[in-house]
């Protein structure tokens, strides 16, 4: 009897204990309901924090009669935490802001907050939301009939390169992909070492003109077709081809190494091949508008100079009326602002977003961080910004933004891709020699050979 | 009389029986929680829709299509890397970490100085480890490619880097987990070795035996348990690693040196959840057997002493 009671005694304690731990779990800190309070976590990274930081101040200066205070949690690591903690609706922020991942799946299990009523509210007298947008994202949010995310950044993403060298040995900023082959020939050729390109081969970013090559090619419907994923077949745009076998002829050797590169490129990650560039050590990186502020700590102040070039013309590059071709822009944008349905203080998360989206916070977020939003405000009149800032900002301005938008549901989930089968080709093309053809290909049968199991799976 | 004994013994059982549900209760909500909970889970999300939130078998379709289909080259890369850090852990990495520490307990020239070279690793983040690893090999400022060059073996260095060529990505992982993980293992080893009784030790000198046999014959039966126990966690390593080569080489180049956990943990990243869960779950129905077979069969081959 005595042992029993013992027992269930511990069981008690046990249960009590565990209670709490669960219970502790569910929130962190005080509750906010109802309160002035907001929490927002967002990915620390290339950006840094100071332009949310400025728009917290800048919304307590407009409202000095009911500040908020802001609890702010950034991490390098917060996309990949969002969707755990929305499954455990535990440890659940006001806004989370997170990097282009599917988001859409949490959206689909209703984890997240509608933003219908954001979308249509003014953001400036006379605007909506949806008005300020640029055309190209203004489905970026849109899961079946409703949005419930705003797409956080634009931006310019290509071949950056470095200015101080090419005015230094007179090198010309190439406008098509022959130039660019020939520059490649030139800065090879040129003493002091110096590699045409730094890349990684841990993050290939690649893509970013690779990408833009492949939209030049096959024009701004058929690359916004593909992403519509209505058959396998989009999978053998000839565009795709065409943007991998520039990438070979640039990069591929063909015995197993690269070539125009600077040393163990393969090896690095993007770090160690930004850090390359910076030296010196190679004349242009594929890139992004966060390349100097990323590295702001390794720049010396007026060692170098460096700027975003236009992306070089494909050969057969769709022409415009004027007959020139196309200008794009591969804007990476991906980045997103989300309310979980569980948060704690959705209606202030909503009034701050809000009061974010106008012209003047728009201008404010560029001007800290360097990158330009998804809407239509002018960036010419912003001051203090650097010289590579103003190039991306000017390729932002003046070009058709590429976007990877999806609504089909095989993106959404994450069965498909751009890159299935092989995650990106490069690699392969670099160490096994193999051909733009056969990676098209083969990405196509593997899709086709798929395409059955995930239809089942998404009925 | 009587009865106040008997208030007093209720009073000590109270007292001992909230103490044991002090020290139980932790280990309990831990146990419910963190593995009842979290298991049952990952089973029922092995087995749900992403969309629909129905269960079938859709993910072990997928991954089993995979396995045996014509583009599952990578999966089996995958495993076979993995099965390879058996061997590596329980046949290099653990007799070097007996000679190790063996050497340091005979305090062999330099013997502190080791110590620290071999613990200090295991006291340091494991991404600011794999920085440093990473920089040592770098092609552009990296110590290593620097000597090799000097001493004429410049030859040597991989055209594509360390971490970037497929043939020596994966042996690059190995070269780390043996570099950081030595130290671990050398302080159970040593502290094992410590606890021998000197007479042991003693008899064996007067009997003439070298440091070799002494090795062989005395230390080696005598840590057994503790050797075991390092076996058969160097054993779960081939469904545990997956920081390692994430930090190091990302799995490339083209997933060459990819493993088991490191390719759950692409689906997870990829919020594929359910189907990061049904990889887990068959990963799992053979791990676990293998895991405990390992076990059992150390445990067959432990000699009745322990120190």
């Amino acid at each position: 009897m005595k042992n029993l009671w013992k027992k269930l005694f511990v069981l008690f304690a046990a249960a009590v204990l565990a209670l709490g731990v669960v219970a502790c779990g569910k929130g962190k800190g005080t509750s906010r309901v109802g309160t002035n309070k907001l929490r927002i976590s967002f990915v620390e990274a290339g950006y840094g924090r100071q332009w949310l930081v400025s728009w917290i101040d800048a919304y307590n200066a407009a409202h000095p009669d009911e500040p908020i205070e802001v609890e702010l949690e950034g991490s390098s690591q917060m996309t990949g935490e969002i969707g755990t903690r929305l499954d455990a609706e535990s440890n659940l922020s006001d806004i989370f802001i997170g990097l282009t991942t599917n988001w859409q799946s949490w959206a689909k299990k209703g984890q997240l907050e509608p933003l219908d009523d954001l979308y249509a509210s003014e953001v400036d007298p006379g605007v909506t939301l949806t008005d300020f947008m640029v055309e190209g994202v203004r489905d970026f949010g849109k899961v079946g009939q409703n949005k419930y995310a705003i797409p956080l950044n634009d931006g310019a993403a290509g071949i950056a390169y470095n200015k101080t060298m090419f005015d230094a040995r007179g090198w010309e900023v190439p406008t098509t992909v022959a130039e660019l082959e020939t520059l490649c020939n030139t800065i090879s050729a040129a003493p002091g070492n110096i590699a045409p390109f730094s890349w990684s081969g841990q993050a290939m970013y690649w893509d970013f003109p690779v990408m833009t090559w492949w939209a030049q090619y096959e024009g701004v419907e058929n690359f916004n077709n593909f992403y519509k994923f209505d058959s396998p077949e989009v999978f053998q745009q000839t565009g795709r081809v065409k943007a991998l076998e520039v990438f070979q002829s640039l990069i591929c050797r063909g015995n197993g190494t690269a070539k125009n590169s600077a040393d163990g490129s393969m090896s690095k990650n993007h770090i160690e091949a930004q850090m390359a560039f910076i030296q010196g050590k190679a004349a242009m990186i594929p890139n992004g508008a966060w390349l100097e502020y990323e590295m702001r700590n390794n720049i010396e102040p007026g060692s170098i100079e460096i700027r975003m070039m236009p992306t070089p013309v494909i050969a057969g590059a769709k022409t415009g009326a004027d007959g020139q071709p196309i200008k794009l822009n591969n804007t990476m944008a991906g980045d997103f602002i989300i309310i979980p349905k569980l948060a704690e203080n959705k209606e202030l998360a909503k009034k701050f977003l809000q009061f974010v989206h106008s012209d003047a916070m728009s201008k404010l977020y560029t001007q800290k961080c360097g990158a330009p939003r998804p809407f239509k405000y002018s960036v010419k009149d912003i001051t203090d910004l650097s010289g590579f800032t103003r190039s991306c900002l000017d390729i932002w301005e003046n070009s058709v933004g590429l976007y990877e938008i999806s609504q089909s549901p095989l993106f959404q989930v994450n069965y498909v891709n751009k890159w299935p089968s092989y995650g990106q080709p490069y690699g392969v093309m670099i160490t096994d020699n193999e051909s733009p053809q056969t990676v098209v290909n083969t990405m196509y049968s593997y899709v086709q050979s798929q395409w059955s199991s995930w239809a089942a799976i998404l009925g | 009389m009587h009865a106040v004994i008997v208030k007093k013994k209720k009073k000590i059982n109270v007292r001992r029986g909230i103490f044991i549900a002090l020290m139980l209760a932790y280990p309990i909500c831990h146990f419910l929680i963190f593995w009842l909970f979290v298991n049952i889970n990952t089973v029922v999300l092995s087995f749900k829709n992403p969309t629909t939130g129905a269960l079938g078998f859709w993910h072990y379709k997928l991954f089993w299509n995979e396995l045996t289909g014509e583009f599952g080259g990578t999966l089996r890369r995958t495993i076979v890397n993995s099965l390879l850090m058996l061997p590596f852990n329980n046949f290099i990495l653990l007799p070097l970490s007996v000679i190790a520490a063996y050497l340091l307990f005979q305090k062999v020239l330099g013997h502190r100085v080791f110590r620290v070279v071999f613990f200090f690793p295991t006291m340091i983040s494991i991404v600011v480890l794999t920085m440093v690893f990473q920089f040592m090999f770098n092609s552009d400022f990296g110590p290593v490619n620097s000597l090799l060059r000097a001493i004429g073996a410049g030859s040597v260095i991989p055209p594509n880097g360390w971490m970037g060529t497929k043939t020596v990505s994966m042996g690059m992982i190995m070269v780390y987990c043996l570099w950081a993980g030595i130290g671990y293992n050398v302080v159970l080893i040593t502290g094992a070795i410590s606890r021998i009784p000197q007479d042991i030790f003693e008899a064996g000198r007067i009997d003439g035996i070298k440091m070799g046999r002494e090795l062989w014959s005395v230390v080696v039966p005598l840590i057994y348990p503790t050797l075991s126990t390092l076996f058969v966690l160097g054993s779960t390593v081939v469904f545990t690693l997956f920081l390692q080569p994430k930090l190091l080489t990302a799995g490339g180049p083209n997933g060459t040196s990819q493993t088991i956990a490191l390719y759950v943990v692409s689906f997870v990243e990829g919020t594929q959840l359910e189907r990061a869960a049904a990889t887990g779950m068959v990963f799992s129905v053979i791990g676990v057997p293998v895991i405990l077979g390992i076990k059992r069969i150390m445990e067959r081959f432990n000699p009745k002493c322990e120190f």
